[in-house]
């Protein structure tokens, strides 16, 4: 019975698959024009974002001169292994969690206060103002972050240490660049300064979701704006925060790659060793390809596990990204 | 290079202007409400005076003189005026080369990229394409896989984009986020237009750019900013990948070195002999150098500023 069944289906089958083959092959043909803006756009990405992933072998080589990727001798997991066997795992690794850490615990809150103040100015005029100016830094590079922020932090000259030493604060002016326990909450609050602005349009939008009734009604039970604020605009933006949180948590390998880049120098050095830093230097400087691409390849596929299980948890609500 | 700029912020945008209409000053304030509006209002002032007082110092000290720079003090004027910084720069070919390169790779950077990705997205955003499930979960894994810079390195070495000008187009020719974006504005335009179009015998390239693109016009201006505003502010690419030709440098990269020059040990004679020449002026150069950077792009921002913002307010629609 079921042989006789599983013939009768077969044929059937066979033949719906052929003729889906040949559906798509005309439709595909009917919407050629959009295909082909399409398959544009997938070529650059497949080139630049998949292209790359057959140099990743390079991980599991050592790279000969005149030789290629692909001729030179495999050296199995012998870079993994040096990397997590050296001193530089343990710093690297720390520095950049730490670093990450840092930012993400100091610096997410900051744009929620942003918003809910700036949300309480009352005039419009104002509100957009203070936006307009406070998105600007998201729009500059790190290069002249470091510039504008050298010219106040410089130990000559800078009117940090002017203002200091003129208010007899301190007696010899500090080198905020280049002190190594001032780096980290140096970079923090750069972060902070630069993307504050920017980072609250998310929750000033939620706060602009929330239904203006319940704070009519808070007002007539008498509540102050603190009131307000704690029990009306902060449970609104937690579904927000708990998805930006999860989201940031997953790139927490990514602790500030051009920041670092820009406001290294040779006595902050050890502080700015993070990933990034890493394989850029041992890389590009110093010319050891495999074991670069190694620690690299360490780095994306942390990272891609991260993003991916944050996102599909940020999925759960309607936040995520796909 | 992820810009995860409200990365999930779909749902949320829609009421923003909203709030402008409900006229909150109608109602009397209680003295406690005062208190609070003053000093919430001179917290705002406080943060925008933090945030634009480095441009404002860096200005004043770039019109100092500079053996005097260094001896501080400067805050929001510069105390002996001169141009001397300015003209110095301006003397150096290299700056204005390098200016010539960001103006370039600027402009044709955002005509590649919003031509390449808004097809890639008008394509992506009908209903019925065949393939469109691989297409998109293609882009999400290219979104959040990346294989690193040496991989990248390679490649761009063996297909010549090293010490290339492409380098600072191709690559950034379609950005993933920013087709996501595209195409969910393209998705809620309303279809009646290009209908008729199609009825009336034009080709999908004609419906897309003489219908779909004049009618997008606030997501265009978005895309434009977001790329124009990426690409003169890249640097990275040209220190990493345009070693061998100076020439080819953005102002941006420029600046770069300018600063790693005045922060670090010096590696060659003739960086060591332009260190010496400019050692007294280092500070002052270096914030005429940075104040010919930002000028320009924060008047860009400053003009373009209302449009973007509502721009990826309804990119971020969701349908």
């Amino acid at each position: 019975m079921q042989a006789l069944e599983s013939n009768k289906n077969a044929p059937v089958r066979k033949k719906s698959i052929s003729k889906v083959v040949k559906h798509t092959m005309k439709e595909f043909r009917k919407q050629l024009s959009l295909q082909i803006m399409i398959l544009i756009g997938l070529a650059f990405i497949i080139f630049f974002r998949f292209v790359p992933i057959y140099g990743l072998q390079l991980a599991f080589k050592e790279l000969m001169p005149g030789k290629g990727i692909w001729d030179s001798p495999c050296v199995g997991f012998k870079h993994f292994q040096d990397f997590f066997l050296s001193g530089h795992f343990k710093t690297v690794m720390g520095n950049t969690i730490s670093l990450s850490l840092m930012k993400l615990f100091i610096a997410f809150p900051v744009p929620i206060l942003f918003a809910i103040l700036l949300n309480e100015i009352s005039s419009y005029r104002f509100r957009s103002i203070v936006q307009g100016i406070t998105y600007l830094p998201h729009f500059i590079s790190y290069v002249i972050v470091y510039g504008v922020v050298s010219s106040i932090l410089n130990r000559d000259g800078g009117s940090l240490n002017s203002l200091l030493l003129s208010l007899g604060i301190i007696k010899e002016p500090i080198h905020f660049l280049a002190s190594k326990p001032l780096f980290w909450p140096l970079m923090v609050l750069l972060d902070i300064w630069k993307e504050t602005g920017w980072n609250s349009i998310i929750y000033m939008a939620a706060i602009a979701g929330i239904n203006p009734e319940l704070y009519e009604a808070a007002r007539v039970d008498g509540a102050n704006k603190i009131r307000q604020i704690i029990s009306i605009t902060l449970p609104s933006l937690v579904p927000v925060m708990i998805v930006l949180l999860i989201l940031r948590v997953g790139s927490i390998l990514d602790a500030g790659f051009e920041q670092l880049l820009v406001f290294r120098n040779p006595i902050v050095f050890e502080k700015a060793n993070i990933l990034d830093v890493y394989v850029m230097d041992i890389g590009i400087e110093q010319g050891r390809f495999g074991y670069a691409t190694a620690v690299g390849l360490f780095k994306s596929v942390i990272s891609f596990i991260m993003i991916y299980f944050s996102n599909k948890i940020a999925n759960r609500s309607e936040y995520g990204l796909w | 290079m992820n810009t995860d700029y409200g990365r999930g912020v779909r749902g949320v945008m829609q009421q923003i202007d909203k709030r402008k209409s409900l006229g909150k000053s109608k109602i009397i304030k209680t003295p406690g409400e005062r208190i609070f509006n003053f000093f919430n209002i001179m917290l705002m002032l406080f943060v925008c005076f933090i945030t634009i007082y480095p441009f404002i110092n860096t200005c004043a000290i770039s019109f100092n003189e500079g053996p005097d720079a260094l001896k501080g003090g400067i805050y929001f004027f510069p105390r002996k005026f001169t141009l001397k910084n300015y003209k110095e720069i301006f003397a150096d070919e290299t700056i204005i080369r390098a200016y010539a390169i960001t103006i370039s790779r600027t402009v044709i950077g955002v005509i590649v990229s919003v031509l390449i990705t808004g097809m890639f997205a008008y394509g992506l955003s009908k209903p019925n394409i065949v393939f469109k499930k691989f297409y998109l979960m293609v882009c999400v894994i290219g979104m959040i896989f990346n294989a690193g810079l040496i991989p990248t390195y390679m490649l761009y070495k063996d297909v010549g984009l090293l010490n290339s000008y492409a380098v600072y187009i191709l690559p950034y020719a379609v950005s993933i986020w920013n087709m996501i974006i595209m195409k969910t504005f393209f998705e809620n335009l309303p279809a009646e237009l290009e209908q008729s179009a199609m009825v009336d015998g034009a080709s999908t390239f004609q419906v897309f750019f003489m219908i779909t693109i004049p009618i997008s016009m606030q997501i265009i201006a978005t895309m434009c900013i977001f790329n124009g505003v990426a690409q003169w502010n890249s640097w990275f690419d040209a220190y990493m990948f345009n070693t061998r030709r100076p020439e080819l440098q953005p102002v941006q990269t420029y600046l770069y070195k300018v600063i790693a020059l005045s922060q670090a040990q010096t590696n060659s004679a003739a960086e060591a002999e332009l260190l010496e020449r400019r050692k007294v002026n280092v500070v002052t150069i270096r914030a005429a150098t940075v104040m010919v950077t930002v000028v320009p792009i924060t008047f860009i921002y400053a003009i373009f500023q209302k449009h973007f913002t509502q721009g990826i307010m309804i990119g971020s629609l969701k349908s």
